[in-house]
């Protein structure tokens, strides 16, 4: 009685296995995953998107931060820029003004209107006897005495260097 | 109901849709367009608008005197310019600006009015007009800088520097013989700039840095320059000169230590009638190097120094000198007129004679005479390659006349520059040895590095002793003849003056009482250091001993100070046949022929 009852239930066992080799060739076989496995792989997927986001936030903050050293950098090249431009400029006035200050016609004008400066009307130089030439010049004169410029000025006459020299001595 | 409404909705999607894609492929089109096939015009345009090329001009290099002093240099000065698309009101800013660029208003408004992207306003002005300027904030006026030459000297040496123009370009001078030199290599910046002319960040940006021309060092003593210009602007003003030039040399180089040119009436208008005796200022050009005239008197000496070194006469050689002498058709006189006396050479040459040395030029014969002209330099080039040199005027030997021999004697037919002269004398001061004149004695580039100039060339025209013995005569000129003025206490001068008539310009002939006087000399006469030349154009008295022979005496006398020249010892001593005092008439002396000698006879001729 058992036996009947129970034979079927037995056999229906052994006609499954074909029966979930049909299934599992319509559906794949699913089994329960455990939950660790489950949380790792949206746990990376998660941690990689953060770290791209992070070096990509990172990147663009220091794209930009470079822009920003390289744009001051650019006004600072040119700044220096005008400040050598400046410099070289003013340098070159100074010069300029320094070459303009010794130009012996700005002295020459300069000596007459702040230090009463008077042209000689001629201008006596000196020399020294024993340097004095041989050659019988006409218009020697005899050593041992100062001469005034030119011909034209020989009626001046010699003056005597024993009476000039000393004052010479004092300059 | 819903069925209908839902279809109309599906329509209006797809109209949509299509609208959509069709503004998307207009869109796409005209990006296609514009970023493929017209990619290089819109990429050209980019950068027009953005790319901007400057080119930047080069610091012209400076010139200095041989001491390092400045003579010429460039500053940076403000040059004013416009956008006139900038500007909004083109009258109402001329009006500013006029009185402060000292511009007429309606030439500023007219420029301002322009359909263009820039024009100039007021080029390299002062820096408080550039400051005042500013200060106005117009709209569209901007500022650049631009080099400016300067002399700081003001006007010294001026007519040998030259000038330059207002793109910095060598016109005259020195300025324009070595402008490649001078101006250097303009640098260029290509920089991408924003609608305000800032530097965009990180775009594109070359720069080629210019490069400094080259300094150019002459060989000019800028205080004895100074002093040659003053001493001769004084002259001009006592003898009532059209102007004069003055010309010292290093005798052993041949380097120009100063070279005055001054004219009277410097500051006159231009187109003015020439002024006299007045105003003396620089010449608008070098005639020393430029401008030729007939020497005259000085020139006696090439054709006594060609007689002696043929061997034809010796210095004392006497020769009996009448007071004219017909030569073809003309009869040529002394200035003075003398009895026939007997005179040396030396004393021919110290009394400046007229007939003496015709009557050595024809000893000497027309080609002979041509040779030593040409070699003394006459009739090309000194080498100074100075924008403008004149080769001066010598007729070649074949088309000379019956009286081109007697005239070119005696320093009339033949035309040379104060230059040319100089280097003349310059030759028997060096032993008979021509020395090329020099202005430059060196370049110094960028990197402060010194290129020298090559030395002068330099070739034998007299033999040594011949110099020696033309040395003496010429101290006998200054000594007992007629080149006093020029003697300079404590030393030996040798020179030569020259009184010569003044050619009309454009016709055959002399203009009446118009004279050339001039000395030409060096010193000391025993071991000479310095040549130098002076030339009077038309003075009062029209002796060269009277009005060029002083001057040279001053100029000479402060350059033996200025360069410490001592006089030679005692125990050196010039080959001297000394002219006798009795034979040597005081003042001066004439050159070429009169008005009244050119008619027939009645002549007095005599020796060989």
């Amino acid at each position: 009685m058992t036996a009947a009852t129970y034979a079927p239930a037995r056999r229906a066992p052994r006609h499954q296995p074909d029966t979930r080799r049909e299934r599992s060739a319509a559906h794949p076989t699913l089994r329960v995953v455990p939950r660790a496995h489950t949380r790792r792989a949206p746990r990376r997927r998660r941690l990689f998107l953060t770290v791209m986001t992070t070096v990509s936030f990172l990147c663009l903050i220091g794209v930009a931060a470079m822009q920003v050293v390289i744009t001051q950098g650019q006004f600072e090249l040119a700044r220096l820029h005008r400040q050598a431009a400046d410099n070289q400029a003013r340098y070159d006035r100074l010069r300029l003004e320094v070459a303009e200050l010794e130009s012996p016609a700005v002295v020459v004008a300069t000596a007459q209107r702040r230090l009463g400066m008077v042209p000689p009307p001629r201008v006596v130089y000196l020399a020294p006897p024993a340097a004095r030439p041989g050659a019988g010049a006409a218009n020697a004169v005899s050593p041992g005495t100062v001469t005034t410029r030119g011909t034209q000025d020989q009626a001046s006459g010699p003056t005597d260097w024993s009476r000039l020299k000393p004052h010479l001595a004092e300059r | 109901m819903r069925r209908t409404a839902d279809a109309r909705a599906r329509r209006r999607l797809w109209t949509f849709f299509v609208v959509l894609l069709l503004g998307f492929a207009v869109i796409g089109a005209r990006l296609g367009q514009v970023q493929v096939l017209a990619a290089d015009r819109y990429v050209e345009v980019g950068e027009q608008q953005r790319v901007r090329t400057v080119v930047q001009a080069a610091d012209r290099g400076s010139i200095f005197d041989r001491e390092g002093r400045d003579l010429a240099l460039s500053v940076q000065q403000q040059t004013v310019w416009a956008n006139p698309r900038l500007v909004n009101d083109p009258l109402q800013a001329a009006a500013a600006l006029a009185p402060i660029l000292d511009v007429d208003v309606a030439l500023l408004r007219a420029r301002l009015s322009r359909d263009a992207a820039f024009v100039y306003l007021a080029r390299k002005v002062s820096d408080d007009v550039a400051a005042k300027a500013r200060a106005l904030s117009l709209d569209g006026v901007f500022f650049l800088d631009e080099p400016k030459r300067f002399l700081p000297a003001e006007r010294l040496a001026a007519p040998v520097l030259g000038k330059v123009g207002i793109d910095n370009e060598g016109l005259s001078g020195l300025e324009r013989q070595y402008d490649t030199a001078l101006k250097g290599r303009p640098g260029l910046l290509v920089a991408e700039r924003d609608p305000h002319g800032r530097d965009i960040a990180g775009g594109v940006r070359t720069f080629r840095p210019s490069a400094r021309g080259d300094d150019l060092v002459l060989t000019i003593d800028r205080s004895l320059q100074y002093e040659t210009e003053r001493a001769l602007g004084r002259e001009i003003v006592t003898a009532n000169a059209l102007g004069g030039i003055a010309i010292v040399m290093a005798t052993g180089t041949g380097e120009i230590l100063a070279l005055a040119n001054m004219t009277a009436g410097a500051n006159r208008e231009p187109g003015a009638p020439p002024a006299r005796g007045v105003d003396p200022g620089p010449a608008s050009s070098n005639m020393a190097v430029t401008n030729v005239y007939e020497p005259g008197s000085v020139n006696k000496m090439i054709t006594i120094a060609g007689t002696i070194e043929e061997g034809l006469v010796r210095p004392s050689d006497e020769l009996v000198v009448p007071s004219t002498i017909q030569v073809a058709d003309h009869l040529f006189s002394e200035h003075d007129p003398h009895p026939t006396e007997k005179w040396s050479v030396t004393e021919i040459m110290a009394n400046s004679s007229n007939v003496g040395s015709i009557m050595l030029g024809q000893r000497l014969g027309k080609l002979r005479l041509d040779r030593y002209l040409r070699q003394f330099g006459f009739g090309s080039k000194s080498g100074l390659g100075f924008p403008g040199e004149s080769s001066g005027l010598l007729l070649d030997p074949k088309k000379w006349s019956g009286t081109s021999l007697p005239t070119m004697s005696i320093g009339q037919g033949v035309a040379v520059t104060a230059l040319q002269m100089l280097a003349a004398y310059n030759t028997v001061a060096n032993g008979g040895v021509y020395v090329a004149p020099k202005l430059v004695r060196s370049t110094v580039g960028v990197d402060g590095a010194q290129h020298p100039t090559p030395p002068s060339p330099t070739r034998r025209v007299l033999s040594q002793r011949t110099a020696a013995q033309v040395t003496g005569m010429l101290t006998q000129v200054v000594e007992v003849g007629t080149g006093k003025a020029a003697a300079i206490e404590g030393y030996s001068v040798a020179g030569k003056t020259g009184t010569a008539r003044k050619p009309l310009v454009g016709v055959r002939g002399y203009k009446e009482g118009a004279y050339v006087s001039s000395f030409a000399g060096f010193v000391p006469a025993e071991r000479p250091a310095l040549t130098a030349i002076v030339m009077m154009d038309e003075p009062t008295p029209i002796y060269g001993g009277l009005v060029a022979a002083p001057v040279f005496a001053e100029v000479s006398r402060y350059g033996l100070r200025q360069f410490r020249i001592p006089p030679p010892p005692r125990t050196e001593k010039i080959e001297v046949h000394e002219a006798s005092p009795s034979a040597v008439r005081d003042v001066g002396e004439v050159g070429g022929r009169t008005a009244t000698t050119i008619s027939p006879p009645a002549a007095k001729t005599s020796g060989p």
